[in-house]
């Protein structure tokens, strides 16, 4: 029972850090719940049926994109949720060819499709001579703070569920081997395209409420790829295979951030792709897994 | 005896390998059916187009009378078609009994808990290590694992693909007095496999491929005798 209540604990003490903090710690709260709740959704499909997706942040863009559109003609809130639906309707569109293949396609086909739809948007947004929006009016820092640490323990509890769920048992054979998994009666493509419609649907309400908190949108910059790389940095420094992971990682990632981002930028990239290949080369499951690697073996 | 599983002139590859030109077999019901070939016959791609995880170029696939063509290999599952394919693959970092469950997924809960019992008795050495990981057990305890992974799913019938692959004579010869007693008690089996002798012994009938075509076909006791099989193949 300790660890729910140290967890709900944290999650009182984060909600409360608006009411104590500054809001550049609002701000950090806020950048590292967005991180979490990204990095979870991605852990669904990514780390669990270990299909890689390079291009998540096609999602958080599209949520972004509808917030846009939705602007001052239907409340955010509603925005928000249809951001999130979009998302995952992206998710099954793009999954119901790619996910019946196996292998690395999808991974290419992730980035490819994240580079398009970015291409796509900068080009609706020329057509209709729009070139970069400002969002005013929005909510205050406060309310989206709320929002997005909604989202991300929404999104821990999503990715913990679902690892102890006869669903998450399924992914993880189809990870380790996905025609025995078949063999065995496990609807392989069924559970993986259900897998990544659920993994793009808070990223994309993550993205609608990330708009609002930069009050700007400009395509190139809210389709990022650098925001997809940056999920699998956290996931792999973290650990993919279970709800903890994300948690590690992020924090881990978000904390350097603000130490050297600010003093060394360069240093910060530098860092965050040398970190990635240590951790790729000496421990591959992560945060998390060498924690749970040590208390197995000294319990 | 009816005719529980067949296949009719079947075209099978990979790209531009074409690795079945043209296979026909049927498996009666109640029978251990046996499907010889060297290595490279066509043995996997054929357990592979009847399991439903590839799509034959052409012919037919018929279980229990029906063409089963677009039929998805999780599917033919439930439908009580199941696999143990070749070299076990176990999940290694699942537990023995998360292992056997995961092979019951398409049953209900509580038939899956009796199933579970069932195979347990069949294999003892399961019970004793439930909950150790898969990965540690040992080759011939693997291909058990497998034998009841494949079990769980209460299949009519099972398609065995080179069961005793890679495995110490006295484990192969475990594993083939357990799949007859699989067949004593009820299930239909399929067996690719390379040792033809112990495989003819067992079997009730056989069929064997070369490069993607039929050769010889009939009873395994006549088979064991025919000249041109204990050239071939037994060395004889």
């Amino acid at each position: 029972m300790k660890a729910p209540l140290g967890l709900a604990a944290a999650v009182v003490a984060a909600a409360a850090l608006p009411l104590l903090g500054s809001d550049y710690a609002v701000g950090i709260g806020l950048s590292l719940a967005m991180w979490v709740a990204l990095t979870q959704s991605w852990v669904l499909i990514s780390g669990m049926a270990g299909y890689v997706s390079l291009g998540h942040v096609v999602f958080y863009g599209t949520g972004a994109y509808v917030m846009v559109l939705a602007w001052q003609q239907y409340p955010p809130w509603l925005a928000v949720l249809a951001g999130g639906i979009a998302a995952g309707v992206l998710a099954l569109a793009i999954g119901w060819p790619v996910l019946r293949v196996r292998g690395p396609s999808f991974v290419i086909l992730t980035f490819g499709v994240a580079e398009l739809v970015k291409y796509v948007v900068v080009n609706v947004e020329g057509a209709l001579g729009r070139f970069g929006r400002v969002l005013f009016g929005g909510p205050d820092l406060q309310t989206l703070y709320w929002a997005m640490l909604g989202l991300a323990v929404a999104a821990s509890v999503l990715t913990y569920v679902v690892r102890r769920s006869r669903f998450g048992g399924g992914l993880i054979a189809i990870r380790e081997d996905e025609d025995a998994a078949e063999a065995v009666g496990i609807p392989a493509a069924k559970l993986k395209l259900a897998a990544f419609a659920l993994s793009a649907v808070i990223p994309g309400m993550v993205g609608a409420i990330m708009v609002m908190r930069s009050t700007y949108f400009e395509p190139l910059q809210v389709f990022s790829p650098v925001v997809s790389f940056t999920i699998v940095t956290m996931a792999v420094i973290g650990g993919s295979d279970d709800a903890p992971g994300p948690l590690f990682g992020a924090a881990f990632l978000v904390v350097l951030a603000e130490t050297l981002w600010s003093t060394l930028p360069e240093a910060y990239m530098i860092a965050q792709g040398a970190l990635l290949i240590a951790f790729v080369l000496f421990a591959p499951d992560g945060i998390h897994g060498r924690l749970t690697a040590r208390r197995a073996r000294s319990g | 005896m009816t005719v529980l599983l067949s296949m009719e002139l079947v075209a099978a590859g990979y790209g531009d390998a074409e690795v079945l030109r043209e296979v026909s077999l049927s498996v009666r019901e109640g029978s251990i059916t046996a499907l010889l070939g060297a290595n490279g016959a066509g043995k996997t791609t054929v357990m592979r187009v009847l399991a439903g995880m590839l799509p034959p170029r052409n012919g037919i696939v018929r279980f229990a009378g029906n063409d089963v063509a677009g039929v998805a290999a999780w599917d033919r599952v439930a439908a009580g078609l199941a696999l143990v394919p070749e070299g076990r693959q176990v999940f290694a970092d699942f537990t023995i009994e998360e292992n056997l469950r995961i092979g019951g997924c398409r049953r209900p809960a509580a038939k899956r808990t009796a199933r579970l019992d069932e195979i347990y008795a069949l294999f003892p050495r399961l019970l004793e290590r439930r909950r150790q990981l898969a990965g540690s057990l040992s080759g011939g305890e693997q291909q058990m694992l497998a034998l009841g992974r494949g079990l769980m799913s209460e299949p009519r019938l099972l398609l065995l693909d080179e069961p005793t692959l890679g495995l110490a004579p006295a484990m192969a010869a475990a594993v083939f007095d357990l799949i007859r007693r699989i067949r004593e008690a009820g299930t239909t089996i399929l067996i690719a496999e390379q040792d033809v002798r112990t495989t003819l012994q067992t079997a009730d009938h056989a069929f064997v491929i070369e490069n993607g075509r039929n050769v010889l076909a009939g009873p395994a006791a006549a088979l064991l005798d025919d000249a041109a099989v204990r050239e071939s193949y037994l060395g004889m």
